[in-house]
């Protein structure tokens, strides 16, 4: 009879944890903290005579629902707002698949992971598992790639008019879709995510501009390929609030300035307007990368950030 | 802050239930640290019941303090035999802990003077 009753408290309990963590990431330290809470709560109304289950049951009331004590929690504990709510996270996925798949089985036999191309691919799928995860910092890392979007979307129009940009206009769409934020939600750090995840889109696109201008091949530019890489080592590093990440966001603001004025004496006659959009893109990418160096390192959790916690 | 506590059955108003908060819950961890659960039972008994936080809302605003550097958080066994979390003073809180008593102090004799000579 106890035993029964000891077993549905405890489970009473971890529902109520389920909840919590349903709604946003919760650190094992802050849902140990509101199970001590509910624990003590739960000795002290059963010394006053309550059984045990209806004990934990006016304490879970008692602490409030769930989901508001959770994305409260998420507010300021999270570095990226609440969670995503569960429907526009798995819409936002299956409305992906389709372009990913295609375009995953086109480039691959053919061009390759390496590829520029084939890279968006990968940073599209990546977004993907973001958001069916419901992380939380998958909406920084949207809001960073639709400023990026944008701008090739002009790059598609004015460099590449043969270039069928519907795919860009899909991903744009189907991302826009899980943007909507709570004011609230939007720290500094998740800015400071999103400006580092535009930086990577410039470096990407300093790197395909090079392979893709009508009047052949450009120099390589040196910068463009350093600036790649490390803008998608600042991203990791905002994704884990590590003073690192803005580290590697400093050094990809320098690289990104050096392939601005390898691939600025550029000829721009072949399209009009593809000044406009490189000095948009690459400067804005410069920019971008050192306001987010900026912020995040401000807003960094330590050294080694949230892996701190992993390893703890 | 704004939702960080709840009044209950209207004793007093909601802004003033959360702007009382950060005051209230350095000035109890001045007095020494303490965990979740005791500052609850300390805030009741400190209003005579009169400022009724919900519980689980607490805990973020432990955390805001936490993060703006005002308090700091440490874990130790308790009486039970549980692992708990206590909170205790930073310099900075007590420096901020200064700040809002001078604050309040200001507008507690700005309001009785006003009523005394209504």
């Amino acid at each position: 009879m106890t035993d029964d009753s000891n077993a549905e408290a405890d489970a009473l309990i971890e529902g109520y944890k389920q909840v919590l963590t349903r709604e946003a990431e919760l650190a094992r330290g802050d849902l140990d903290e509101i199970e001590d809470h509910l624990r003590a709560l739960t000795d002290e109304l059963r010394r006053s005579g309550m059984p045990r289950v209806a004990a934990v049951r006016e304490a879970c009331r008692r602490l409030g629902d769930p989901r508001a004590v959770a994305r409260e929690h998420a507010r300021v504990r999270s570095p990226f707002g609440a969670r995503l709510s569960r429907l526009r996270a798995y819409s936002a996925v299956a409305l992906m698949l389709p372009p990913l798949i295609s375009g995953a089985l086109e480039v691959f036999p053919s061009i390759g992971v390496f590829s520029v191309f084939g890279l968006q691919i990968v940073f599209g799928a990546v977004i993907a598992f973001a958001l069916a995860l419901r992380l939380t910092w998958a909406r920084p890392i949207v809001l960073g790639a639709i400023a990026c979007f944008v701008i090739q979307l002009a790059y598609t129009q004015y460099v590449l008019p043969d270039r069928d940009p519907i795919w860009l206009v899909l991903y744009t769409g189907i991302l826009a879709f899980v943007l909507p934020w709570r004011r609230v939600e939007l720290s500094a750090s998740g800015i400071a995510l999103a400006l580092q995840v535009f930086a990577f889109g410039g470096a990407a696109y300093a790197l395909e501009f090079q392979f893709s201008t009508p009047s052949g091949f450009q120099p390589m530019s040196t910068g463009a390929h350093v600036a790649f890489y490390a803008t998608v080592i600042a991203t990791a590093g905002g994704i884990l609030r590590a003073r690192w990440g803005a580290l590697a966001s400093l050094f990809s603001a320098a690289t990104l300035a050096i392939a601005f004025f390898e691939l600025a004496p550029l000829n721009f006659r072949f399209a009009p307007g593809a000044q406009a959009v490189f000095v948009t893109l690459l400067g804005g990418a410069v920019l971008a990368a050192l306001a987010g160096a900026l912020l995040s390192w401000r807003t960094a959790r330590s050294n080694l950030g949230t892996l701190e916690h992993v390893l703890a | 802050m704004h939702s960080g506590v709840r009044q209950a059955k209207e004793r007093i108003a909601k802004d003033l239930v959360a702007a009382s908060a950060t005051p209230l819950l350095l000035s109890i961890l001045h007095k020494g640290p303490s965990y979740g659960y005791a500052i609850i039972q300390e805030v009741r008994e400190l209003s005579g019941g009169e400022l009724e936080w919900s519980e689980g809302m607490l805990y973020p605003v432990l955390h805001r303090l936490e993060e703006q550097g005002l308090i700091e958080a440490y874990e130790e066994r308790g009486d039970t035999g549980r692992k708990r979390r206590y909170y205790r003073l930073r310099p900075d809180g007590r420096r901020a802990l200064e700040e809002e008593r001078r604050q309040w102090n200001l507008v507690n004799a700005a309001l009785t003077k006003a009523w005394r000579t209504a």
